[in-house]
């Protein structure tokens, strides 16, 4: 399969319609979520049509106005949505109403999806504040060139005299801080839970 | 890409940071689907930088001025043609004076001071103080000149110090001298820092063992003559 970067360019064309990035979606998605699929339902036909599913919804967000922001993002929120979807069919949701006739309601876009979503806004927003306050100052100048300015990561590293295992390890250290005061006193499962919907229990 | 190998690479990182190959982005996305641990950190990486950019947008961070291409450092504005030649005139014209006027200035002075040469040292008497009998120096302009003295030893004093004094009273160089060293007369040459013709004095003060005792213990007043 030929790679092609999920950037902006790629993103405009899925929403257009282009055949050719339609097809070269479908083709390297497809084949990760059938893989999930077969290994978690119980027939071949029952994989195709949640991999349909999936790809409906997704194809409904990518089009849909709001659209999705960020195109680098487009894989996550396709495992997402597949999760989504799979979690629905235990739930049995999907077996009792034809699937065209949930996909309002169940669309998620792709902030909602988020697992960290129904904390996000002011409470989110605290955890990282108070995450940042914790790094020294250069390191949250760092991240404000990094993440605010995006600027170039080897221009960054050139001007603050580091290198991109530096970029990669306060990357980590932050998101595991922020991890950390997210689930303070949350189980792990919870806090997917609370975004992915209700997760029935047993799912594998 | 199982999750050992995910940790390893800092998948997750790299991912966020979109540094992964082509190769390694899909199989680390193939992980994704399987790894809800990884999706999880994936997302709350996600979460990370949007609330950081709403968090840094806010906050006043004093970002550090960077190195811009193009953009010249100010140190370094001095070595433009427009500062650079005026100062560089200004050097060559400092180092051509040192070179043809002050260094061999110098240099005569240390072949002078260098050269045999008879000293005339004048003994400063007992009793010299007394105006009548004062003595009289004549010194080169620029030259130093000898002095003799007989320090009035005693055994209070553990050493000495020899103070040439000015007409105006200025100290214009001083000596330490031992008490051993004292037991004879002393020769000093002396360089009087401004040259000025006038009615000096050298004081002899002994210092006590402690070094808290200094005590004049000889005055020797002398004109001094100066010869251009």
């Amino acid at each position: 399969m030929q790679f092609e970067a999920f950037d902006a360019s790629y993103l405009k064309r899925l929403k257009d319609g282009d055949i050719q990035t339609q097809n070269h979606f479908v083709a390297y998605f497809g084949e990760l979520i059938q893989k999930k699929l077969r290994s978690r339902v119980s027939s071949a036909q029952q994989a195709a049509d949640l991999c349909q599913e999936t790809f409906v919804r997704v194809f409904k967000m990518v089009r849909s106005d709001s659209g999705l922001r960020h195109p680098e993002r487009l894989g996550p929120y396709v495992v997402s949505v597949c999760n989504h979807v799979l979690m629905e069919h235990y739930r049995g949701s999907s077996r009792e109403a034809p699937l065209g006739e949930e996909q309002e309601d169940t669309v998620p876009d792709h902030q909602s999806i988020d697992p960290l979503n129904s904390v996000m806004g002011k409470q989110t927003v605290q955890i990282v504040r108070d995450v940042l306050e914790e790094l020294p100052e250069r390191d949250r100048r760092v991240l404000k060139e990094l993440f605010l300015e995006e600027r170039e990561k080897n221009d960054i590293c050139r001007d603050f005299g580091i290198d991109r295992d530096y970029l990669r390890v306060l990357v980590h250290r932050a998101k595991q801080a922020f991890k950390s005061q997210y689930l303070k006193g949350k189980p792990f499962d919870q806090g997917l839970r609370k975004g992915n919907g209700a997760k029935a229990a047993g799912t594998p | 890409m199982d999750h050992p190998e995910a940790i390893r690479l800092m998948a997750v990182e790299k991912y966020l940071l979109n540094e992964l190959s082509p190769e390694l982005r899909r199989s680390f996305e193939e992980h994704l689907f399987e790894c809800k641990e990884c999706e999880f950190d994936v997302q709350a990486g996600y979460a990370l930088i949007d609330g950081s950019k709403e968090v840094l947008a806010s906050t006043a961070v004093e970002v550090p001025k960077a190195v811009v291409p193009g953009k010249p450092n100010q140190w370094l504005s001095w070595f433009r043609p427009a500062f650079a030649a005026p100062v560089m005139a200004l050097l060559v014209a400092v180092v051509g004076y040192q070179n043809l006027v002050t260094v061999p200035g110098l240099k005569n002075e240390v072949a002078v001071a260098q050269a045999p040469q008879i000293l005339n040292p004048v003994y400063l008497t007992a009793g010299t103080s007394r105006s009548e009998n004062q003595v009289t120096v004549t010194a080169k302009r620029g030259r130093p000149f000898t002095l003799t003295v007989d320090i009035p030893a005693e055994s209070r004093f553990t050493s000495y110090v020899c103070e040439l004094q000015s007409p105006s009273g200025e100290l214009e160089g001083s000596l330490a001298v031992s008490a051993e060293a004292a037991k004879n007369s002393v020769s000093m040459s002396m360089y009087p820092k401004h040259g000025k013709p006038g009615t000096y004095q050298l004081v002899v003060f002994g210092v006590s063992q402690d070094g808290t005792q200094k005590v004049a213990v000889e005055r020797q007043p002398f004109e001094l003559q100066i010869q251009d």
